[in-house]
């Protein structure tokens, strides 16, 4: 059995790691569990290409309400050369398996940004309508 | 001097013999003892000559009678175990000159077809085929080995091999399991035995998924020591595993094999604190697995232990993110980059 490192180097793809980090704040922040599923489920280059598609839309709305970054383009490019090169299962497997791992020191960093954000503009809106009342 | 247990084809009788061998000959030395595996045979060898004082005097060697394992190697003589139990001990007694002495030939055999009847336990090729009358008047007697061996066989079983009870779908199983030495250096056999003493689960689906727990309870065993000692000291090629189930009044055999170790061996020998997490995340899959509810996580973990494969280990983070899209696993849980990225370095596409 020889030991392959072409799940690694696809794992440790950039694309990937966006993808993937993407699908983990999806999962974690919005229960996106239809989008593993669609996952699970696409067999095949436009199978996988319209499940993509569709965690893309169902992020979006989560992206907006909580401003959260959005995969780039090129993220989007790179990860349908890499289906293309590698096939779907092994790109798949190395996409669900970010979705998976701890959530990095940055993630963290982004989430309690964003707290803070809320917990800020909810203040400002309370001294508006304090100073209103006044 | 060496001593040579020259295969047979029974792998589980082998093995029990390599065990029981060198149960026997670090009971007589009071030494390190080396087993190695070889294609042909195991080689026992000591590192100080066995004296000629009887094994009997030995306080270790009357210890041995209260191992548990007694019972379960003899499961299908029903209550007559513990004279099976006296009558192995009393074989090595008396024999064990006249056996070492044969042992020392490389070339020596073993006569299989007269003795004592090799028991379902040790080795499901033990049991008898057709039991039910046939037009072809088939008949098939026990399979007989010659005493010596089979005591050394009984002994090493007992001491070295685990039984596990499950109780599936209302049957009882014993789920038998004898790692197989690769390269293995004892100064005490008990050393050896509370290494294989590990804790099972309380529920397994199947005997192949024991089997995949024990190798991974095993495996991070080894790493433990490895990572204190500096390297992987002892090697295990394989773990041998079999069921027997009660069928009405008798136990009978149903599906084994055997799950090599190669790849987890070599994973530790190459750096034990990288793969320390990986055998541990993969234990928690195991444990996580046997709760109800989560047959699939619990089969899915076993494939990727037996089978290192790209399908096997997209089938097992597909069901883990659902799990943890779920809320059943927790945060702490989770593995970490690394340990995946070692998980996937062992997986062949």
């Amino acid at each position: 059995m020889s030991a392959s490192n072409e799940l690694s180097q696809v794992f440790s793809n950039p694309a990937v790691r966006e993808f993937g980090a993407t699908l983990r704040r999806s999962l974690r922040m919005n229960d996106d569990y239809a989008s593993i599923l669609d996952l699970e489920f696409a067999e095949t280059k436009e199978s996988f290409a319209e499940a993509l598609k569709r965690f893309l839309r169902r992020f979006e709305g989560l992206a907006r309400r909580k401003n959260l970054r959005r995969p780039t383009q090129e993220s989007l490019e790179e990860m349908t050369r890499l289906v293309d090169q590698y096939g779907v299962k092994l790109v798949r497997a190395a996409l669900i398996s970010h979705a998976l791992v701890r959530g990095g020191r940055e993630e963290e960093e982004q989430m309690v940004q964003q707290t803070e954000s809320q917990v800020l503009q909810a203040s400002t809106v309370n001294s508006t309508e304090g100073g209103s009342q006044l | 001097m060496p001593y040579y247990i020259t295969k047979t084809g029974l792998d589980a009788f082998d093995t029990a013999r390599a065990w029981g061998l060198a149960v026997v000959v670090n009971v007589l030395t009071e030494d390190e003892v080396v087993l190695r595996h070889e294609d042909w045979a195991f080689i026992v060898n000591p590192l100080m000559p066995v004296p000629n004082s009887t094994i009997a005097s030995s306080l270790a060697w009357r210890t041995l009678i209260f191992e548990q394992g007694w019972q379960r190697v003899f499961m299908t003589a029903k209550g007559g175990w513990s004279g099976k139990r006296d009558q192995a001990k009393q074989i090595v007694q008396q024999q064990i000159s006249p056996l070492l002495t044969n042992l020392q030939n490389p070339a020596n055999t073993v006569a299989l077809g007269t003795g004592e009847s090799l028991p379902g336990g040790l080795d499901p090729t033990g049991f008898k085929g057709l039991r039910h009358a046939t037009r072809g008047r088939y008949q098939e007697g026990q399979l007989e080995v010659p005493e010596e061996h089979w005591a050394l066989a009984c002994l090493g079983m007992s001491t070295c091999g685990t039984y596990r009870y499950a109780k599936e779908a209302g049957q009882t199983n014993w789920l038998v399991l004898l790692p197989v030495p690769q390269k293995v250096r004892f100064s005490y056999f008990r050393d050896v035995q509370d290494l294989f003493r590990l804790s099972g689960l309380r529920r397994y689906h199947g005997v192949q998924n024991a089997a995949a727990h024990y190798a991974v309870q095993l495996a991070e065993r080894l790493c433990r020591r490895a990572a204190a000692q500096g390297s992987l000291q002892d090697r295990y090629a394989a773990v041998l595993y079999f069921r027997l189930f009660g069928a009405g009044q008798q136990t009978k055999p149903a599906q084994g094999n055997q799950l090599r170790l190669e790849l987890l061996m070599e994973a530790i020998a190459q750096d034990p604190h990288r793969t320390q997490p990986m055998l541990e995340w993969l234990d928690y899959c195991f444990r996580l697995g046997s709760t109800k509810g989560a047959e699939d996580l619990a089969l899915a973990a076993t494939e990727l232990v037996m089978r290192w494969d790209l399908d096997a280990y997209d089938r097992l983070v597909r069901i883990l993110v659902k799990y943890q899209a779920q809320g059943r696993i927790k945060g702490d849980h989770l593995p970490e980059t690394r340990t995946v990225k070692e998980v996937m370095s062992h997986v062949s596409l």
